[in-house]
Order: structure tokens, then C-alpha cells, then sequence
């Protein structure tokens, strides 16, 4: 028997790493594809359209969502698209094929660089830049810019071929606001949306999405080497731990500070998750609508989206 | 009948997957299940709200129905010969609950309605019902019943109840949404919530236990079609567990009928079983008495 340890706890919380602090729980992968797929079909069929579209960047994230859709409907019902403009990498196409091919599903390309160009000559090279904020803030609006032209181009071919749009977004970056409004956010139904990365890659791994696919590093690829992590200031592992224990586990802002106080930065990894998602907010939302009536569109007039379906 | 006839009875599990609010189309459905089960079969459950779905909102104003005129003449026709209970959104007197009703020989044979409506996490019930405030167990197909709806059977004060009433069976049709994907079993955190009360329950009080949850999706809710049996013999204690896996917008195509053996040995049970020295008035006073001394959380 062991001897009980004089502070009362039986384990040394200074000695834990952020990772032990926060462990992350695996998921049940064969009941997530059983949910992913039967809600999927059951509120596509509803709807009396039968076909789905999505974008594939070549990241695992649109490609988790392809094979869910490969295991839900029949692979001519599924049109994927590969939607690069100019500086995307080769690697992108290169992975968005083998995904399409590891599905069985055709994948067509829309090029959206003359669409950003003609706009990016009018509005964005043209204007002065001087500083390093400048440049930063010119890639931002550009990298926004092709995220809506790609959803232009989805929704436009989903009104051609009378699919619904799949959405792409895992929970990790719908909480962190980490993805463009109106652009890739917009979808009819996403079923990554309660997944975080960690449970994107697991679910990856379970659906057999090509591990070229699963291990590289995420990218937005709006630039050359750009990487997701280098952007957002922290790793997913790390912010996947946060938001886990944060949201899941409903642990205070108090909690999760004292149990990391020991970890160099940690605080402030905390402090920075927490203010993007409060940040973020809005994106999560539907726009603001003034109050004049007394039944107002979402406060007193309530009907569930599958109304009448 | 033969003896042994009398001491079985069938019992079917239906996880429907009603359209939301579309009562007409939805009560055309059950009745055409309930044909296709006849002859077969001795009580068919259905899930909670059959006729309207659950995640109503607004929708709750056209769906609930009184009693019997909402319900349509082919459907209590139906109930010739057998017993069915399904869930409705009941409006009695301009008040709209969250009801079950049960029918039997071409009649409403007994009414419950909701008592617990959950309004945490993603319920909203108390928004758009209104809480019943009655428990009364009735003679049914299988003996002495009881019906609770889903979050009813969370509430061990009403599980105790129909024990304490005498009620060998409780029925619990139920709207369960599946969540919770990272339990340390392949199932969700959901429905082993309900298997492990149920199993309690059963265990402890001597009852049958018959779940019935739902199939389908709602706004991107799933519901896992699980039904689940429990029975208190030890020698045949089971949990059941069915699914629909081919469910559609329009059609609910699996059901599951078991056979439940009404046999003496739940007597037997009762009388080797922890309860069998239950003091009821001694209960109702200690439970008064400590509820008064209880200080809320500051």
C-alpha cells in the first residue's frame, strides 16, 4: 500500500507537462463515422436534393470531408472541386487528386486567378504600401478574397448542378476564427464542425485519408510556406488542449491558469485562445438584426432550419 | 389461449423518424407500421413526439393535438386487439404538454404527461411546454405499467414511484440526442447514461424496463434509434439493443419484437431483493426531513 502524500494529493502537479496538465481523450471513431454519415445523408435527402459539392484544397480537412461524404452517398452524387489561384502550391493539387482518387470521386477544376487578379490589380497592388503592416494587412485581404471567390465558384456550380455545399471547417478554427466569413465558413451542412484537429486527424486516420494528406503540416496555403500554426501563434495540439478543457470540460479561465502555472507561456497561450474565440464571436453568428417589432426574425419568431423537411 | 400464451407477450420497438411538424404524413407512417406489425405482435412503442418530432420551437402552436379528436379514426381503429403508445404534443385546454398516450381496444386507455422538461444544454421544453404534474400507472397488455418520458427516468423519485405504486413495467419513449464521442466504450456518453440507469433501476426495484428512443436527424441532431429491454430476472436479465440502420426521410424500416416471459420469478426476486423491507412512511418522512434541512449551494 502506498503511503498517502502529506500535502493530501497523490500526485505532483509541478512536475506535469502541458500535455499531461491537459490530456485529450480519443474518440470513438466508429460511432462519429455511424452519426457523421446517417445526419449527413438524413438532412441532404430532406431536403429533395440529392447531390453534394465540395471544395478540396488538398488539406485534411476538405479531404475528411470528402471521404465522409464517400461513405454517406454515392460517388456520383459527390462533385469536388479544386479551386487554386496562382501561387497555390503544386503540392495542393497533388494531394486534393489523391484524395479524390483514394474516394473514387471526379475532381474538376475551376482556376480562380484571372476572378482575384482582375480585382486584386484594381483595388489591392495599386494602393500604397510602405510598411511591413501594410504588406501583412494585403495578404490578409487577399487570402480573403479567394476564400470568397471560392465559395462564388461552389455556390454558383451547387445552383448549376442542384447540390448542397459541404462545409469544411473543423471546431478548433470556427472557435479561434480562424477562417474567412461569407468565404470558406459558408456551407448548407458541416460535419466537421464539432471536431477538433486532433479529432479531424484521428477520424482521418479511421476513413483511411492517405497519410501524405494527414502528416503534413496545415496550411491555408495563400502563401508559399505558409503554415496555419505559424499564423495563428500556437500549435493545434496546444489549442486543442485549451479549448477541450476550456469548453468540453467547462474548466474556468482559473482553473486552466493555475493548473499550467508551473509551464513557461502557458498563461499566456491561455489568455490568447480565450481572446480569440471571444474575439470571433460574430463569426459564429447571424448578423445583428435591430429590435423594432414585437416578433423579431430569431428571437420570437423560432423554426427549427428543417421546417417543413 | 394456452397457458404458456397467456405468460408471454410480444413487444415491438419502433424507432420512428417523424417529419418535423408534419402530423398528417407522420400519422399515415404509424399507421402503416402498426399494419404491418399486426398479428405479430402484442404492444408496439413508439419514441416521444411520434406525430410531431422534437425539436419543434414555433412548429409546437400547429402540431399538438387534443385528445382523442386530434388523433385520426385509423389510428385508434388500430388498437383492436393490441396496445399502442405513442408520443404526441397534447393541448388540453388552451395548455400544450409533452404527452404519451397509450391505446388499447379502439380507445385512449391512459394519458401521461410529461412531468420533467429538461431546459438545460440543448432542451428548451419548459419554453414550449407546459409540465405535467401527475403520475398514475395503468392495466395494461403486460400487467400493472407505468409510462415516463425520457428525462421522467431521470428523476429516481419517479422511478421509485411506480415501484412504489406496483408497477411491473415502465415504459420509456424517449427523444435522445446522440453526444459525447469520447467515452472510454464504442458508444456514446449519451446512451450509456440511459443503459446503466435502466439497468439499475431494473435491478433494484424489479422491473421491466422498455426504451424506445427515436431515429433520424433534426437542424443536425442525430438520434441513435437504440432501443433498450431490460429485464429483472437474473436468470434472463438482458439489454436489448436495436437500431434502425436504414433509416430515410420517409420511411422507418427496422423494428425489433421481443418476447417477454411474465414469469413468477420477479415475485421471487422482489421477495430476496433489497427492497423487501421497504418502509414507506419511514421514507416519506426522512425524505421531507432532509429536504428541509437542505442548504442550497451558496
Amino acid at each position: 500500500m502506498s503511503k498517502p502524500s502529506e500535502s493530501g494529493n497523490s500526485f505532483n502537479s509541478q512536475k506535469k507537462t502541458f500535455e499531461q496538465t491537459l490530456p485529450l481523450k480519443p474518440i470513438q471513431s466508429e460511432l462519429v463515422i455511424e452519426v457523421v454519415t446517417n445526419t449527413l445523408r438524413n438532412e441532404v435527402e430532406k431536403t429533395g436534393i440529392t447531390d453534394v459539392i465540395l471544395g478540396l484544397s488538398g488539406g485534411i480537412d476538405s479531404a475528411l470531408t470528402l471521404h465522409i461524404a464517400a461513405q454517406a452517398f454515392d460517388k456520383k452524387k459527390i462533385h469536388a472541386f479544386y479551386l487554386p489561384y496562382t501561387t497555390s502550391s503544386p503540392q495542393s493539387y497533388e494531394h486534393a487528386k489523391l484524395a479524390a482518387k483514394n474516394t473514387g470521386v471526379t475532381l474538376q477544376t475551376i482556376d480562380i486567378s484571372n476572378m482575384a487578379d482582375a480585382y486584386f490589380e484594381q483595388e489591392i497592388n495599386s494602393s500604397s504600401n510602405s510598411t511591413d503592416a501594410d504588406i501583412k494587412m494585403q495578404k490578409l485581404r487577399k487570402g480573403n478574397v479567394m476564400a470568397r471567390l471560392r465559395m462564388i465558384a461552389l455556390y454558383d456550380q451547387s445552383a448549376k448542378i442542384n447540390a448542397l455545399v459541404l462545409g469544411t471547417s473543423n471546431k478548433t478554427e470556427i472557435l479561434l476564427g480562424y477562417s474567412t466569413l461569407w468565404g470558406d465558413m459558408a456551407s448548407a451542412v458541416n460535419p466537421l464542425g464539432d471536431l477538433y484537429k486532433y479529432q479531424v486527424r484521428e477520424l482521418s486516420r479511421a476513413l483511411q485519408v492517405p497519410n501524405a494528406i494527414i502528416d503534413k503540416p496545415p496550411s491555408a496555403d495563400l502563401w508559399e510556406d505558409q503554415t496555419d500554426e505559424d499564423e495563428l501563434g500556437i500549435t493545434y495540439d496546444m489549442a486543442d488542449r485549451i479549448l477541450f478543457h476550456w469548453i468540453d470540460l467547462a474548466w474556468p479561465k482559473s482553473r486552466l491558469l493555475e493548473s499550467l502555472a508551473h509551464i513557461d507561456t502557458a498563461a499566456e497561450k491561455v489568455e490568447m485562445i480565450l481572446k480569440k474565440v471571444q474575439y470571433s464571436q460574430y463569426k459564429r453568428k447571424m448578423p445583428l438584426i435591430i429590435k423594432l417589432s414585437e416578433t423579431t426574425i430569431d428571437r420570437e419568431f423560432r423554426y427549427p432550419r428543417d421546417w417543413g423537411l | 389461449m394456452s397457458a404458456t400464451q397467456s405468460k408471454t407477450k410480444r413487444v415491438s420497438f419502433v424507432p420512428f423518424f417523424p417529419r418535423l411538424g408534419e402530423l398528417e404524413h407522420n400519422f399515415k407512417e404509424i399507421v402503416r407500421i402498426i399494419t404491418e406489425l399486426k398479428g405479430n405482435t402484442d404492444i408496439i412503442i413508439f419514441p416521444e413526439l411520434t406525430s410531431s418530432g422534437y425539436l419543434l420551437e414555433n412548429l409546437v402552436i400547429s402540431s399538438a393535438i387534443e385528445l382523442p379528436a386530434g388523433l385520426p379514426k385509423e389510428l385508434i381503429d388500430a388498437s383492436d386487439g393490441m396496445e399502442i403508445i405513442l408520443g404526441i404534443l397534447l393541448k388540453e385546454s388552451g395548455t400544450i404538454y409533452n404527452a404519451v398516450v397509450v391505446l388499447k381496444d379502439k380507445k385512449v386507455h391512459h394519458v401521461h404527461k410529461k412531468i420533467y422538461l429538461p431546459t438545460y444544454g440543448l432542451f428548451d421544453e419548459t419554453r414550449y411546454c407546459s409540465p405535467g404534474n401527475d403520475l398514475i400507472t395503468y392495466e395494461g397488455t403486460l400487467g400493472k405499467c407505468a409510462v415516463l418520458i425520457c428525462e421522467d427516468a431521470f428523476h429516481p423519485a419517479l422511478t421509485y414511484a411506480t415501484y412504489a405504486a406496483g408497477a411491473e413495467h415502465v415504459i420509456v419513449p424517449s427523444c435522445s440526442p446522440t453526444r459525447g464521442i469520447t467515452e472510454d466504450e464504442p458508444v456514446a456518453a449519451s446512451y450509456l447514461r440511459w443503459r446503466k440507469r435502466l439497468e439499475v433501476y431494473s435491478e433494484s426495484f424489479g422491473q421491466f424496463y422498455y426504451y424506445v428512443n427515436r431515429s433520424g436527424s433534426e437542424d443536425g441532431v442525430y438520434f441513435d434509434g437504440k432501443s433498450i429491454y431490460v429485464s429483472p430476472n437474473r436468470e434472463s436479465s438482458e439489454t436489448l439493443v436495436s437500431r434502425s440502420k436504414s433509416e430515410t426521410k420517409d420511411e422507418t424500416k427496422e423494428y425489433n419484437t421481443i418476447e417477454v416471459q411474465l414469469s413468477d420469478s420477479i415475485s421471487a426476486f422482489k421477495h430476496g431483493g433489497p427492497f423487501q423491507h421497504e418502509n414507506w412512511d419511514l421514507n416519506r418522512r426522512i425524505l421531507d426531513k432532509m429536504h428541509k434541512t437542505h442548504e442550497p449551494p451558496k
